[in-house]
C-alpha cells in the first residue's frame, strides 16, 4: 500500500468544470488553467501527504476528479517511480 | 501504575465534550423531496448487516438517511451519530455511539463506559459487552453520518470489528464520500451488504420537478427543468443552489438559459447568485460564520461583532436548506458541509485574511463559554500557538480523566515541531499523555526534549504543578515503565519539588508509596498511601484514593493483619463503586481478592484476581501486571488449577523479565517458580463449577447484571466468569458461547 515517497514532483490534476481563480488558495500555489469545460491544476507536490490533501480539497468542493498524473519525470525522480498496478 | 496515573483529578464530573447535537439527525423539512425509490432501496432486508450510502458531497446522503430513519424508527430503535474528526479518538466515538443507542434503546445495558475504561479496553471489553447486549435484545440500527471523516486508525478498526461481530438483528448504516474501509468484500460475498451510490442519488427530471416546482414553487417549464438537470447532471446540491439563485429572479427562463450556456463551473456560477439573493447583512453572516463548525446566535454575534444574529440564523434556516438546525430549540445550527466549504472559499476571495481574525474571535468566545475543545481547535486554526498551548496545559487533566488521550495527542500534533520542542508546558503534557498510553518511546522523546530547555524549575505550570521539573519527577515516579529503582528515586525528588497544596500532591504521595512498596518497604510505604487515601477524595481523585486504600489493605496482609486487610479492601471497593471507577482501578479487585484468599475464600478470590489482571494487562505497565499475576498464580495454585497457575507464573516471569528493575517482584515470581508442581487434574479448557452455573444462566434471557443478582455474585464477578468462559470455549459472544457449549455437550 505504501507508495514510494514522491519528492518535489510536478503533478497535474484535472477536474470537470471551469473553476474560478478564487479557489487558488485552497490548492496552495497550483497553477489553474481552464480549458474546454475542465480545470487543470499544475504544480509541484512535496510528498504523498500533500497530494492526498489536494485530492481531499477537490472532494470537499464536490468537484469531479477526472485524472491525476505526474507531469514530468525528472532524472532524480525516475529511479523511485514504480507502477503499483 | 498507569491504571491509577491514568486518572489524576476528578472523575465525578460529566464527561466533557459529549456533544448532544451530534446525536440528532437534521430534521426533515417540508421543502425536502421524499425520495421513495431510494427509501425502498434502503428497506431492511433479512441478513443485511451494513448499508452504505456512498456519494460525493452534496448528493443528499444525510437528508436521505434522516428521512429513512424517521420512517424506520417506528419499526425498531435507530441511533444516529454525525461523525467528525474528533471521533478519531475511539473514546470520543464510542461515548457518542453508546449514548446514541441508549437514547433510542433504554433497555440496552452497556456496563462499561468508554470514557472510564479508555481506548485500550474498548475493543476488549466495551465492544464485546455491546455485541452481547445487542444479541440479547431485538432489532436495532445505527446510522453513522459522514463516515469519511474517520481516518485510518483505531476508531475505524473498531467499527470494522463491530460489523463483523454484530448479530444479524443489528444493522449499521453509513453515509460516506469515499469507499468506507470496512470489510465490504466479505459482506458483499455473503449478501450482507446494501449499497446506494452516486448514480442512484442523482435527481431525475421528475424529482427535480417535485423539488423546484411543487416544493419551492418556482414555476419552471419542463424544458427549463431538463436543462437544469442536464447542466447539474442531477447533482442535488447543484440543483438546490440553482433553486436558491432562482428565488428572487424575475425572468427564470432567461436565468436557466444563461446558466446552461455558461462555461464556468456550476458552483462558481451559483454561489455568486445565491449570495446576491440575500441582503448584505445575511451575506456577511453566512460568509463570516462559515469558519465555525457549529453556530449559535451569541457565537455569531461575537464573530460579526454585532447583535441579533440569533434571529438572522432562524430566518436563514427557514428559507435555506443548507443551514441545518442541530437541536429542537433552534439554538445550534451547522452549514451543509459543502455549502460551508464554498462559503469559506468566498470569504477568502472577498475578505482575504479575515478568516484568521474570525478564528481568533471564535477561540475567545468558546474559551469564555467553557467549550474548551472548540476553543483549542480555533486557536490552532488561527495559529495562536501560545494561547492554544496554555489552554491545553490548563485542561489536559480534564481530558485524560475521560481517557481522551488520542484527542490531546492530536492537538499536540498540530503544533509546528519547533514550537512544541521549545515549549516546556507542551512537552510536559506530551510526556504525561504518551506515558498514560504506554507509548514509552514518545514519552522518552518528550522528556529528552524537555531536558534541553532552561528554566524547568520555574513554575508553576497552568495545570497547577509546581514546575516542569516537579511534574517530570512525578510522572517518572507514577509511570516508571518497569523500573522500580528509578521510580523510587523520582518519587523522592517529586516529594521534595512538589508543594503539598499542588493538585498533584496526592499523586506524589501515592507514587512515593508505590516506590517503597515494590522495594518491599511496606512499613515505609504505609503513611504515604494513607496520605494519598485521605487527600485524594478532596481533589476528586477517586482512583488514586481507591488504589491507595487497596495498597493499605495489601500492606496489612503482608503484616498478617487479616481484619485490617479486609477493612481497607472493603473501603477501597466501596469508594470505587460509589464513584463509578470500579472498572479501571485494577488494584482494588486485586486487594479484595487477596483479602478473600487470606481468609480461605479462594473461589471468590479467583474471579476478582482475573478481573484485576485483565484491567492491568490493558494498561501496559509491567510492575502492576506482574504483581497481579503473582497473586493470581498463588490462588490458582491453592485451588489446584495447576495449568492456569503455570500459565500465570509464565506470564509473570516474562513480564518481570521485561522490567529494567522489577524490585521485590523478582523474589515473588522466583518463589512461585520454586513451588512444587503437580500434573494437571483438569484439562486447560475445562469450565469450573461456578463457570458452568454462569454458562447455564447465559442460555436464558437475563442480562449479566440480572444473572449476578440471581447467583448472588457481583456484576464484575459474573463478567469475569463470562470472559473466562469465552476464552476457554474460544468464542467472542454470548450466542457463540451457548452454541459451542451445546456442541461440546456442556449444556
Amino acid at each position: 500500500m505504501k507508495g514510494d515517497p514522491v519528492r518535489d514532483a510536478t503533478y497535474e490534476l484535472v477536474v470537470r468544470g471551469e473553476l474560478d481563480e478564487r479557489y487558488g488558495y485552497l490548492f496552495e500555489g497550483m497553477q489553474m488553467e481552464r480549458v474546454g469545460g475542465k480545470t487543470v491544476l499544475t504544480g509541484t507536490v512535496r510528498d504523498q501527504a500533500q497530494l492526498y490533501g489536494l485530492i481531499e480539497r477537490i472532494e470537499e468542493l464536490g468537484l469531479e476528479l477526472l485524472s491525476v498524473q505526474q507531469a514530468d519525470t525528472s532524472p532524480a525522480g525516475s529511479g523511485q517511480e514504480r507502477d503499483e498496478a | 501504575m498507569a491504571s491509577t496515573g491514568d486518572q489524576i483529578h476528578a472523575a465525578d464530573k460529566p464527561p466533557p465534550g459529549l456533544l448532544l447535537t451530534k446525536l440528532h439527525p437534521p430534521p426533515t423539512r417540508n421543502q425536502n423531496v421524499r425520495r421513495d425509490r431510494l427509501l425502498e432501496r434502503l428497506r431492511p432486508e433479512e441478513g443485511v448487516k451494513l448499508a452504505v450510502v456512498a456519494a460525493p458531497a452534496g448528493s443528499g446522503k444525510t437528508t436521505l438517511l434522516a428521512t429513512w430513519r424517521e420512517a424506520e424508527a417506528e419499526r425498531r430503535p435507530v441511533g444516529w451519530v454525525s461523525l467528525d474528526e474528533g471521533d478519531n479518538d475511539p473514546v470520543v466515538l464510542w461515548s457518542h455511539v453508546l449514548e446514541a443507542l441508549r437514547r433510542v434503546y433504554p433497555e440496552l445495558e452497556t456496563p462499561r463506559r468508554p470514557e472510564l475504561v479508555g481506548a485500550s479496553l474498548i475493543m476488549d471489553a466495551v465492544l464485546p459487552d455491546l455485541v452481547n447486549e445487542l444479541t440479547e435484545h431485538g432489532d436495532a440500527a445505527l446510522v453513522l453520518d459522514d463516515f469519511h471523516r474517520l481516518a485510518k486508525g483505531p476508531s475505524r478498526d473498531s467499527l470494522g470489528w463491530l460489523v463483523e461481530h454484530a448479530p444479524p438483528s443489528f444493522q449499521l448504516v453509513v453515509s460516506t464520500r469515499s469507499e468506507p474501509a470496512l470489510p465490504l468484500a466479505a459482506l458483499r460475498a455473503h449478501g450482507e451488504l446494501l449499497e446506494v451510490r452516486a448514480d442512484e442519488l442523482g435527481f431525475t427530471a421528475a424529482e427535480a420537478d417535485l423539488l423546484l416546482n411543487s416544493r419551492l414553487e418556482l414555476g419552471l417549464s419542463h424544458d427549463d427543468i431538463d436543462e437544469l438537470v442536464r447542466r447539474t447532471e442531477g447533482w442535488p446540491a447543484g440543483l438546490y443552489l440553482a433553486a436558491l439563485s432562482l428565488g428572487p429572479v424575475q425572468d427564470r427562463h432567461a436565468f436557466v438559459s444563461r446558466f446552461g450556456g455558461d462555461s464556468r463551473h456550476i458552483v462558481d456560477f451559483l454561489v455568486d447568485e445565491v449570495l446576491e439573493a440575500h441582503d448584505p447583512a445575511l451575506q456577511a453572516l453566512m460568509l463570516r460564520s462559515s469558519v465555525a463548525e457549529r453556530l449559535c446566535g451569541p457565537l455569531c454575534d461575537a464573530l460579526l461583532e454585532q447583535e441579533g444574529s440569533a434571529e438572522q440564523l432562524s430566518e436563514l434556516a427557514r428559507t435555506n436548506l443548507f443551514l441545518l438546525p442541530l437541536d429542537d430549540r433552534s439554538q445550534w445550527y451547522r452549514f451543509h458541509h459543502l455549502f460551508g466549504q464554498l462559503l469559506r472559499v468566498e470569504l477568502e476571495h472577498r475578505e482575504p485574511g479575515l478568516a484568521q481574525a474570525l478564528h481568533e474571535r471564535a477561540f475567545a468566545w468558546h474559551r469564555d463559554h467553557g467549550s474548551i475543545e472548540e476553543a483549542i481547535e480555533h486557536a490552532l486554526d488561527a495559529g495562536m500557538f501560545a494561547e492554544a498551548g496554555d489552554l491545553i496545559s490548563a485542561t489536559w487533566v480534564e481530558h485524560t480523566n475521560v481517557c481522551r488521550y488520542a484527542t490531546v495527542l492530536a492537538w499536540l500534533e498540530r503544533f509546528p515541531t519547533r514550537t512544541l520542542e521549545s515549549s516546556a508546558v507542551l512537552l510536559v503534557v506530551k510526556a504525561w499523555v504518551s506515558s498514560m498510553c504506554a507509548m514509552q518511546e514518545e514519552a522518552t522523546q518528550a522528556m529528552t526534549a524537555l531536558e534541553r530547555l532552561d528554566g524547568l524549575d520555574q513554575g508553576p505550570l497552568p495545570d497547577g504543578s509546581s514546575s516542569a521539573e516537579a511534574s517530570m519527577a512525578t510522572l517518572r515516579a507514577t509511570i516508571p515503565f518497569g523500573d522500580v529503582g528509578a521510580g523510587y528515586e523520582n518519587a523522592i525528588r517529586a516529594s521534595e519539588l512538589e508543594r503539598p497544596e499542588s493538585p498533584f500532591w496526592p499523586v506524589v504521595c501515592w507514587a512515593r508509596g508505590m516506590g517503597h512498596f515494590f522495594r518491599g518497604e511496606f512499613v515505609e510505604a504505609e503513611p504515604w498511601f494513607a496520605e494519598a487515601a485521605i487527600l485524594g477524595p478532596a481533589g476528586g481523585m477517586w482512583i488514586i484514593a481507591g488504589s491507595a486504600l487497596a495498597y493499605q489493605s495489601m500492606i496489612a496482609g503482608e503484616a498478617g493483619d487479616v481484619e485490617r486487610q479486609k477493612w481497607f479492601a472493603e473501603q477501597a471497593t466501596r469508594l470505587v463503586r460509589e464513584r463509578g471507577v470500579e472498572d479501571i482501578d485494577g488494584e482494588v479487585p486485586l486487594a479484595l481478592g487477596a483479602s478473600l484468599s487470606a481468609r480461605g475464600k479462594l473461589d471468590e478470590a479467583q474471579p476478582l484476581l482475573e478481573e484485576s489482571v485483565t484491567v492491568l494487562r490493558s494498561f501496559g505497565q509491567p510492575i502492576d501486571l506482574a504483581h497481579a499475576l503473582v497473586r493470581q498464580a498463588r490462588v490458582l495454585g491453592a485451588l489446584e488449577e495447576r495449568d492456569a497457575a503455570a500459565s500465570a507464573i509464565a506470564e509473570a516471569r516474562a513480564t518481570v523479565d521485561s522490567c529494567p528493575d522489577p524490585g521485590i517482584l523478582e523474589e515473588w515470581v522466583s518463589a512461585l517458580e520454586r513451588s512444587p508442581r503437580k500434573r494437571s487434574s483438569r484439562g486447560d479448557g475445562e469450565l469450573s463449577e461456578r463457570e458452568l452455573a454462569v454458562l447455564r444462566a447465559l442460555t436464558g434471557p437475563l442480562s449479566e447484571r440480572d444473572i449476578a443478582r440471581e447467583l448472588y455474585l457481583s456484576h464484575n464477578t459474573v463478567h469475569s466468569h463470562t470472559r473466562s468462559i469465552y476464552r476457554k470455549l474460544g468464542v467472542t459472544s454470548r450466542a457463540e458461547a451457548v452454541g459451542r457449549a451445546r456442541e461440546l455437550g456442556l449444556l
